[in-house]
């Protein structure tokens, strides 16, 4: 079935074109999505990494220099 | 023991179901292992890089032995810095960032230990079987199947460790660098399965499913997105998880993570077909590929940014801390690969860039300075930490890092001016029309100072390495080890994330089965349009008439080319340029590959195209120039191989490989399977014969040679026997649309043109 449908697409020149729109539709609907999340939310996902543990910050050291 | 205050202030913002303690213990152990794993093979596979790079100007390095040749260990050295040092490095990486991301421990300690060892089995393996010649050509993908197996086998496991250990983690939100590790295990088993689908023709031989230019566009399915979720995703979830931790500062802007991730893993995977520019490869492909290649700038310099701008009033830091120079040079070589590949993408760009060392020199970018800066970075970061003691010597790190970055800059600079000079001379046209170097090999002489500038760039950034592994021993040997570390972090609170459910970014954060679903259909959207049309579609591969199956002795002889590792320097397949049809013969027609598993189509063009070499020189030519080079073209680059003049060719195994290639689709009948022996044996003679006219006389006809004479003078000559309207298929005629050339004329006069071409293209 799915081979009659893709024969029966036309030209497949037109294929790219289609592919181009579906890209540009789920980019415009990431770029919406990104910009309607909470600042607040977004802000304290991003410490998440610094949420660490005391003993993994030791400063580096110059005593062989 | 360590508490995360943060943790427990947001413990309370869940409610007090979510406020209960529990203590638990980081794994460092295998976090320890990886890290020696990378910087042993990262040594190892770089020192083969070394080699590669000396034999391209000292050919005799090779000792003339098979196990030391170019195209024999070009392989060794791209899995072993790919899959043994990124490879240790992203799972040492995602090992350590995970377990403390999701403040749990591993979710199985024999999954991680399994893959460790397994991984570390599968190098070993590799190690051993590319230089015996076991290959399956396909680049990046060059193991066997029970090897081939054996990665599925690992994969799915440190895939079902990564899924565990968040299904099991104490933080509910997972953050961007645990997404962009979901996509990279999901993605890389999907590419690894699909690309080396293959049928055995014995416990080390094996021929792909997909034939000419199907199992062209998987196979650069597969290897531009092994880049994009080997090389790229992982290490991306790694900056996103060392730089701000390194900084002390939170990332620039997680919006634009969001932004990066999606758009990344959504787009990457369509651009593939840029690999196959003016191939034999369908226009639509390509142009899809193209587009999509120049889209993927956007969401490559969003992350890229993301990473340079979490700095913004934090450079002070990058002068005192050599962690940090790694890391900003590893970003900023990531942003200016992400800006080049998107340019070579470009058609017009390509024709010149593509076979040339140009492309060596993007890659090398991307390898040495994003790749190999950022695992350097993350090195100098975990080793004082997994040890409890500070790094040996700072200014011992910071001699690596402008070391380091000189060799960068002594292996990239050659080699861009190596790619367009080449790219220049093969095209250069002298007033008269004529090809203004028509011999190939006086292109490659010009190029050999690059080549020893590029070995110079390749010492000293080996010697920085060295530097490093002396100051990370040595900052072990100071401290003490913690193997389990302590820590504590309040209990998910399943409940209460259940009641926060809505349809935010946020929410996804905290679903991982949902999140893994759509990463995987974002991935899967892109392969699935670019790769099933040519399954389906009978007009993107026109068959011609004339183009037959190899012979017996023929296929013998292509397993041997294909062991030999010929595919590393030499191309077969012409594109429809001037300057090519002028040098080579008649561009290549999609038509001609139907019978080719695996393809053979190769990326570079160290030596001269092969595709139209059959008949182009007598038998004894060949003989001549395989046993050594130079005796027909002076100061030729390529090694010797006289072990195919003393090894007898093993005819036993046609049987099974004749079978193993029908039941991929080429029809060879019960007939020509029984009587391969015989059609073997009549073949040999004539190639001795023909050996005999070109006063070599004592050529014994059961030699590898003779098999390989024969592949090669089959090369590219059933489309001359055929009647002109017979290459006058729909594929063609997209071709000849491209070039304005008449298909119905071409075959004769641009024989005749290249005939007349002066001097053969001989290497």
């Amino acid at each position: 079935m799915i081979h009659n449908i893709l024969r029966n697409l036309g030209a497949i020149q037109e294929y790219g074109i289609v592919s181009l729109c579906l890209f540009c539709a789920v980019f415009t609907g990431v770029l919406a999505w990104a910009f309607l999340q909470r600042k607040s939310d977004l802000d304290r996902m991003a410490q998440a990494p610094l949420e660490a543990e005391s003993d993994e910050s030791p400063e580096p050291s110059n005593s062989h220099e | 023991m360590s508490i995360d205050a943060a943790a427990l202030s947001s413990a309370k913002q869940r409610g007090p179901a979510g406020a209960g303690i529990e203590t638990f213990k980081y794994d460092n152990h295998i976090v320890r292992a990886f890290m020696i794993a990378t910087a042993i093979w990262g040594l190892a596979g770089m020192a083969v890089g070394l080699l590669i790079a000396c034999e391209l100007f000292w050919p005799q390095v090779s000792l003339n032995t098979p196990f030391m040749t170019f195209g024999r260990i070009r392989p060794l050295h791209t899995n072993a810095v790919i899959f043994a040092f990124v490879g240790n490095g992203m799972f040492c990486g995602i090992y350590y960032s995970v377990q403390r991301l999701l403040k749990t421990r591993m979710f199985s300690d024999a999954l991680s230990w399994f893959n460790f060892w397994g991984w570390q089995a599968i190098i070993v393996s590799a190690v051993i079987t590319l230089p015996l010649g076991l290959t399956s050509s396909k680049e990046y993908a060059e193991l066997e199947w029970p090897i081939d197996i054996a990665i599925a086998v690992v994969w799915v496991a440190f895939t079902v460790n990564l899924l565990g250990t968040i299904l099991k983690r104490r933080e509910k939100h997972m953050y961007v660098a645990i997404w962009f590790y979901i996509a990279t295990a999901i993605t890389v088993a999907m590419l690894h399965i699909i690309n080396s689908l293959e049928i055995p023709a014995g416990l080390f031989k094996s021929y792909s499913v997909y034939a000419g230019v199907q199992d062209a566009l998987v196979q650069w399915w597969y290897g531009h997105n092994a880049v994009a979720f080997f090389l790229t995703t992982p290490y991306l979830g790694l900056m996103y998880y060392f730089l701000p931790k390194a900084a002390n500062r939170p990332i620039f802007s997680y919006r634009l993570s969001i932004i990066h991730f999606w758009g990344l893993i959504f787009i990457y995977i369509w651009a593939g077909p840029h690999h196959l520019l003016y191939t034999a490869l369908p226009d639509w492909a390509q142009s899809l590929g193209m587009v999509f290649s120049i889209m993927l700038i956007a969401p490559s310099w969003g992350g890229m940014l993301n990473g340079l701008l979490t700095l913004r009033g934090a450079w002070d830091k990058v002068r005192q801390e050599p962690m940090l120079k790694f890391m900003v040079v590893a970003v900023t070589a990531y942003g200016m690969a992400t800006l080049e590949g998107p340019t070579l993408a470009v058609k017009s760009v390509n024709a010149l860039s593509h076979y040339t060392d140009w492309t060596i020199a993007h890659v090398h970018t991307g390898a040495l300075g994003w790749n190999g800066f950022l695992t350097f970075s993350m090195l100098y970061w975990l080793f004082p930490r997994l040890y409890n003691t500070k790094l040996w010597s700072t200014k011992l790190a910071n001699y690596h890092f402008w070391i380091g970055l000189m060799g960068m800059m002594f292996y990239v600079v050659p080699m861009y001016t190596s790619g367009i000079t080449a790219g220049l001379m093969w095209r250069q046209f002298t007033k008269e029309g004529f090809l203004q170097y028509p011999n190939f090999l006086e292109t490659t002489i010009r190029l050999i100072p690059m080549y020893q500038l590029r070995a110079i760039g390749g010492t000293l950034y080996f010697i920085g390495l060295v530097m490093m592994l002396v100051n990370l021993y040595k900052t072990a040997k100071a401290g003490r080890f913690i193997g389990d570390q302590e820590a504590q972090a309040p209990a998910l609170n399943r409940a209460a994330s259940r009641e926060s459910v809505k349809l935010g970014h946020r929410w996804l954060e905290g679903v991982p089965i949902t999140f893994t679903v759509l990463a995987t259909v974002a991935v899967l959207v892109g392969g699935l349009i670019e790769i099933v049309p040519m399954f389906l579609i009978q007009e993107n591969v026109p068959t011609i008439a004339s183009v037959k199956p190899y012979s017996p002795l023929e296929m013998l002889g292509r397993d041997i080319y294909i062991r030999e590792g010929c595919v590393g320097c030499h191309s077969q397949m012409i594109r429809p340029f001037r300057s090519e049809t002028e040098r080579y013969g008649e561009y290549s027609k999609a038509g001609e590959f139907v019978y080719d598993h695996p393809f053979l189509w190769g990326s570079k063009r160290t030596g001269p195209d092969l595709h139209r070499i059959g008949g182009k020189y007598p038998d004894a030519w060949h003989y001549n120039h395989l046993e050594n080079p130079r005796s027909t073209s002076p100061q030729s680059i390529m090694p010797n191989y006289p072990w195919l003049l003393s090894q007898t060719l093993d005819t036993t195994v046609s049987g099974d490989r004749m079978r193993a290639l029908r039941k991929v689709g080429v029809p060879y009948t019960d007939a020509e399977i029984r009587n391969a022996q015989q059609s073997m044996q009549a073949q040999s003679k004539l190639v001795v014969a023909n050996l005999a006219t070109g006063s070599i006389t004592n050529a014994p006809p059961d030699r590898e040679i003779i098999a390989v004479i024969a592949y090669l003078q089959r090369l590219g000559t059933d489309i001359k026997k055929a009647p002109a309207s017979e290459t006058s298929v729909s594929g063609a005629g997209r071709d000849a649309r491209a070039t304005g050339i008449d298909i119905k004329k071409a075959p004769a006069s641009e024989t005749a043109a290249s005939n007349t071409g002066a001097a053969p293209a001989n290497n």
